[in-house]
């Protein structure tokens, strides 16, 4: 436990150290605010509803939270591996699977917390307190593949930078399910952000265990490869 | 220590690292001397259970590698010959971060930051260091938790002089200690002075084994050379063990009339050449 702590007050420290990343665990609260007071705050002053579009807005918040925090720990681990300390873990008592759960799960937790406050404080929609737990959850599952892609596609920082750019491609299954009718919004299947849009749209819990399961396949390669490129 | 039985290990179909066996006992310093790819890497990521998918036994501290759990490191330690220290943060922060990562009350980082030479580097950010400053830092590192077993890679490769001389005598401080050290190496001088044995590498095979004093004494005696002059300058040469029966040499020394003389010993990396046909560099 001691060194499980030890290795994420590390990644805080070098996220402190960090101005880009140290902004980007605060956006989210920013952006919370933004949305809860600009919103409506934009619907009286154009008389233009955007009521239907409210959960499209709450859906961004649940997942916007995990992922940039988990998109800070990645660029962290970034550094670590272009540093060459990712390797040296796996010979202390941490332990590659130590290393990997601080920087993958213990950020997915964090987030998961925070986007459930962010969505209790900020959510435009009265959101049941399951389906926020719900929503939490699932935005930090989302996250862990956002952060993933990141890590294991991309060689240095700056690549970093651009496979995140890829990689929030991932997320735009959620609008999908609002703006896509019939057989065709399925196309996007394979992206467990459209799984949590339908399962919005419809406050079907089924959905978001499809999602689950389409987001333990994108776990399965993408881990697969992390753990090569980690061997190195 | 480390007892190492019928060692394979492939990346491919093709194996890399072939019956490989060895013993290092405790307190000894083992190396492994031999050309880059040759395995050597291989052997000692084995070893610290880097690379677990092998075929044979190798036992380290009396654990299996294949069956060690993460406590075995709080035993290990290992300098890789590249840096890996957090490049943001100074030395001392690298240093206690490491230290916290292990059960074991830490050794002191002043009085491991002076013994490298350090002391005034201490909170100087390791991307201002220099090759050599980080090379010293990563060995200290692998100290901080005071192992038993120490896995070197290449410890001394990128130091000037007197920073080889200062690694060398803590290597040999450490071995004072009870400490087991591990060398991998393709520096000759470095493995003689320090080894207590030595397993020549080629092509993922031991090809000798042995202390570094028996594998030179095998290929025989010292020479002597001498010079002298008659008609222009000569030179002559003798086995160490024959001078009596070289008459020129003889009545050389009773005319006092040598110019030079000087023998000379057979290095380490003669011995890699006539065993192995590879150089070492």
């Amino acid at each position: 436990m001691k060194k499980i702590l030890s290795s994420t007050i590390q990644v805080f420290r070098q996220i402190k150290s960090d101005p880009m990343m140290f902004a980007a665990c605060f956006t989210p609260f920013i952006m919370g605010a933004l949305i809860k007071f600009g919103i409506p705050f934009l619907e009286r002053i154009t008389e233009f509803s955007l009521q239907g579009y409210y959960p499209i807005f709450d859906l961004l918040l649940s997942i916007m939270a995990p992922v940039l925090l988990c998109f800070a720990f990645a660029m962290i681990t970034l550094e670590e591996i272009d540093d060459k300390v990712s390797r040296y873990f796996s010979i202390t008592p941490l332990g590659k699977a130590g290393y990997l759960f601080t920087r993958l799960v213990v950020p997915a937790i964090i987030s998961a917390v925070i986007a459930f406050i962010v969505l209790l404080l900020f959510s435009l929609e009265k959101l049941s307190i399951g389906m926020t737990i719900c929503l939490a959850l699932l935005g930090s599952v989302q996250a862990i593949i956002v952060s993933l892609m990141i890590i294991t596609l991309s060689g240095n920082k700056l690549e970093g930078m651009a496979v995140t750019k890829l990689s929030a491609l991932t997320l735009l299954g959620i609008p999908v399910p609002f703006f896509v009718k019939g057989i065709f919004q399925y196309v996007v299947c394979f992206l467990p952000s459209f799984w949590v849009g339908k399962a919005i749209q419809n406050n079907g819990y089924i959905n978001l265990l499809i999602a689950l399961l389409v987001a333990s396949i994108w776990f399965y390669v993408l881990i697969s490869k992390l753990l090569k490129k980690l061997a190195g | 220590m480390i007892d190492v039985k019928k060692l394979y290990f492939s990346y491919t179909e093709k194996p890399f690292v072939e019956d490989v066996s060895f013993h290092v006992g405790r307190g000894e310093i083992f190396g492994f001397l031999g050309p880059s790819g040759a395995g050597k890497s291989t052997i000692q990521k084995v070893l610290t259970g880097l690379n677990t998918k092998y075929k044979g036994s190798v036992k380290v501290a009396g654990i299996e590698i294949k069956e060690r759990t993460n406590r075995f490191y709080e035993n290990i330690g290992v300098d890789f010959e590249f840096s890996t220290c957090y490049e943001k943060f100074t030395a001392r922060q690298n240093l206690a971060y490491f230290a916290s990562l292990y059960e074991k009350q830490p050794r002191s980082i002043d009085e491991l930051l002076h013994m490298v030479g350090l002391e005034n580097d201490g909170d100087k950010k390791v991307s201002d260091f220099s090759k050599g400053m980080r090379s010293r830092l990563n060995f200290i590192k692998a100290l901080i938790h005071d192992p038993d077993i120490l896995f070197l890679d290449e410890p001394t490769s990128g130091l000037d002089p007197t920073n080889n001389r200062l690694m060398k005598d803590i290597i040999l401080a450490e071995k004072k200690r009870g400490k087991t050290v591990i060398i991998t190496t393709h520096n000759m001088f470095d493995a003689t002075e320090l080894c207590d044995q030595v397993a020549f590498i080629v092509a993922g095979k031991v090809s000798a084994l042995d202390n570094p004093h028996n594998l030179i004494m095998s290929r025989g005696a010292a020479k002597i050379q001498y010079t002298y002059f008659d008609n222009g300058e000569k030179t002559g040469e003798c086995l160490l063990d024959r001078t009596v029966e070289d008459m020129t040499l003889k009545s050389l020394i009773a005319e006092n009339r040598l110019l030079s003389i000087h023998s000379s010993e057979p290095t380490l990396n003669d011995i890699f050449v006539d065993i192995t046909g590879r150089t070492l560099q």
